[in-house]
């Protein structure tokens, strides 16, 4: 029996109902826990080519802009066979900002990971402060800038890490994909859930829907793969491609669908 | 409620002349998903090339079956060389020829919410750049009386060769909304850094603000390697559409990014939560010009 409840029961002798009641109802107003969703993840690129960097903000101060909030952002990095490679914490000041450089920090660190999960959790520095109970659930958004050889891109997570996430959908992307100028098309999928699973990710003609490429791939928990698609290996070359897969490995992990052009761009965004 | 027709399911769009890119877009049609809602689109366009008054109306452009996707070159309506909007007016078949309906708030959700369009911006090599994102009826004075604007985006980037430019775009279904916006912004970035402004966003007018530029105004130093801000914006009487577009001028290349909005950080933050924020946050010291 913990202390609290110990004293709990020792005022419940003591003390007439109606004083437990307004107890009970104090007590249900107090801050106690807030709730958090689970880290939020999307993938970070480090080959060597491309560069990651991680932006996040305060968004509590934003959020509650009269509420003084210092926070603790906590980084997880994964590696693509799902090992955790690097827990890295940044403080937030109120309203601040920061980006992270993923080829700088690994290289202080000593790590070599081309790709992965990055997963971030942001965390008022005094997280029961009553105040942040008008939030509800929170979630820690961010955004990774990809830049190298010339190109650029951006995204946002799309999903959160841990043991709830059941095998996704089928999924088709809404994206139409022109074959004019393309020479390849990567996917790069991650696993957010706590074991590993298998997909297939598919090409299929944007206007018979025939499936004219296909890649399965057994991506292990918390890691990543990325299936590569050269167009000059396709039996024929449609004018328009959609993406698809047999199965996502959680519920909203789009991959990011990455353009690769004659021209040496490539271009990405989420599927 | 009566809803005009026109105003049931839209996409805004801009053009992206200004940045050597065309612009195509690939509407979807997902209300197959939605059981009795399921319907197929009559697609019309409203061009503003020069903001208003509407440049074109082009009605019936393309039949959107449901479980289908159209393509649709924008060159072909706004063949200028001038940055323009575009709104895609989407009128379920049954509806075409009628100018207003009756339809519930839960239709309306329901069409809108489950619309995932692409805007791709593409070159003659190629080379191309896109988004999906969706726009409900903003702006419109039957059906969007409350409309504000919030921004948090910690992705912005300038270096020599890499802008960030954050693209606002100010319309409505309805060709009379005349609305200027006016937007409040904030740059915040490591080391104490910031900044802040006001600026005007004129109806149907596509504005990009290059945060290379404002830094640059400011005595910002800008080197080879990215440097980071993030920007804060806040307007409170328009609902603008804010894409983040970045670009590198040695290669061209383009990255098209749109933001979320506040209740993708706090389940409770829409309705009643969200108008508090916003009033905190406009009370705030955030947005204070510096004198």
């Amino acid at each position: 029996m913990t202390a609290i409840a110990s004293a709990q029961r020792l005022l419940a002798k003591v003390l007439p109902e109606s004083a437990m009641k307004s107890l009970a109802s104090l007590r249900a107003r107090l801050p106690l826990h807030l709730p958090q969703a689970p880290p939020i993840a999307v993938m970070y690129v480090n080959d060597g080519v491309t560069r990651s960097f991680v932006g996040i903000n305060n968004f509590y101060s934003f959020l509650l802009a009269d509420e003084i909030t210092e926070a603790i952002a906590e980084l997880q990095f994964f590696a693509f066979d799902g090992a955790r490679v690097l827990v890295h914490r940044v403080p937030l000041a109120h309203f601040g900002a920061e980006t992270i450089d993923v080829e700088a920090l690994f290289a202080r660190h000593d790590i070599a990971s081309p790709y992965g999960i990055v997963a971030a959790q942001i965390t008022p520095r005094h997280p029961r402060r009553d105040a942040y109970r008008e939030l509800g659930r929170v979630f820690s958004q961010f955004f990774v800038f990809y830049e190298g050889a010339g190109s650029v891109a951006q995204v946002h997570p799309l999903s959160q890490i841990g043991a709830h996430n059941a095998v996704g959908e089928p999924f088709e992307s809404s994206q139409l994909i022109t074959t004019a100028g393309l020479i390849e098309l990567d996917v790069l999928q991650y696993n957010p859930s706590a074991e590993a699973r298998a997909i297939e990710h598919r090409l299929l003609d944007a206007e018979t829907r025939e499936i004219v490429a296909r890649a399965p791939a057994t991506i292990r928990a918390l890691g990543a793969c990325c299936t590569q698609f050269r167009l000059a290996e396709l039996a024929a070359v449609p004018e328009r491609l959609l993406f698809s897969a047999d199965r996502l490995p959680s519920g909203n992990s789009k991959p990011m669908l990455r353009r690769r052009f004659a021209s040496g761009i490539t271009t990405m965004s989420h599927a | 409620m009566q809803c005009p027709v026109d105003a049931i399911h839209t996409f805004q769009v801009r053009t992206l002349h200004s940045l050597g890119y065309r612009t195509r877009v690939a509407l979807a049609n997902k209300s197959h998903l939605l059981g009795p809602r399921r319907t197929d689109y009559r697609v019309d366009v409203s061009v503003y090339d020069r903001g208003s008054p509407r440049a074109r109306f082009a009605e019936a452009i393309g039949h959107l079956a449901a479980d289908r996707r159209l393509v649709i070159d924008c060159s072909t309506y706004a063949p200028g060389d001038r940055d323009a909007v575009l709104v895609f007016h989407l009128v379920p078949e049954r509806y075409a020829g009628m100018a207003a309906v009756e339809v519930s708030r839960e239709d309306l959700m329901a069409l809108a919410s489950i619309q995932d369009h692409y805007v791709e911006y593409y070159r003659d090599d190629g080379c191309s750049a896109g988004v999906l994102y969706q726009t409900g009826p903003f702006n419109h004075p039957k059906l969007s009386p409350k409309s504000t604007t919030l921004v948090q985006a910690p992705k912005y980037y300038a270096s020599k060769t890499i802008d960030t430019v954050l693209s606002l775009v100010n319309a409505c279904a309805d060709p009379a909304y005349d609305r200027v916006a006016r937007v409040r912004c904030a740059l915040v970035g490591p080391g104490g850094l910031r900044a802040t402004w006001s600026d005007e966003v004129a109806p149907f007018v596509p504005k990009s603000i290059s945060v290379r530029d404002e830094l640059v105004k400011r005595g910002v130093e800008i080197g080879d390697e990215p440097r980071f801000v993030c920007l804060y914006a806040l307007c409170e009487n328009a609902t603008v559409v804010p894409l983040t577009i970045l670009s590198n001028s040695q290669s061209g290349a383009l990255g098209i990014e749109h933001s979320l909005s506040p209740d993708y950080y706090a389940e409770t933050m829409r309705g009643p939560a969200r108008a508090r924020m916003l009033e905190r946050l406009s009370a705030s010291s955030l947005f204070e010009v510096a004198r």
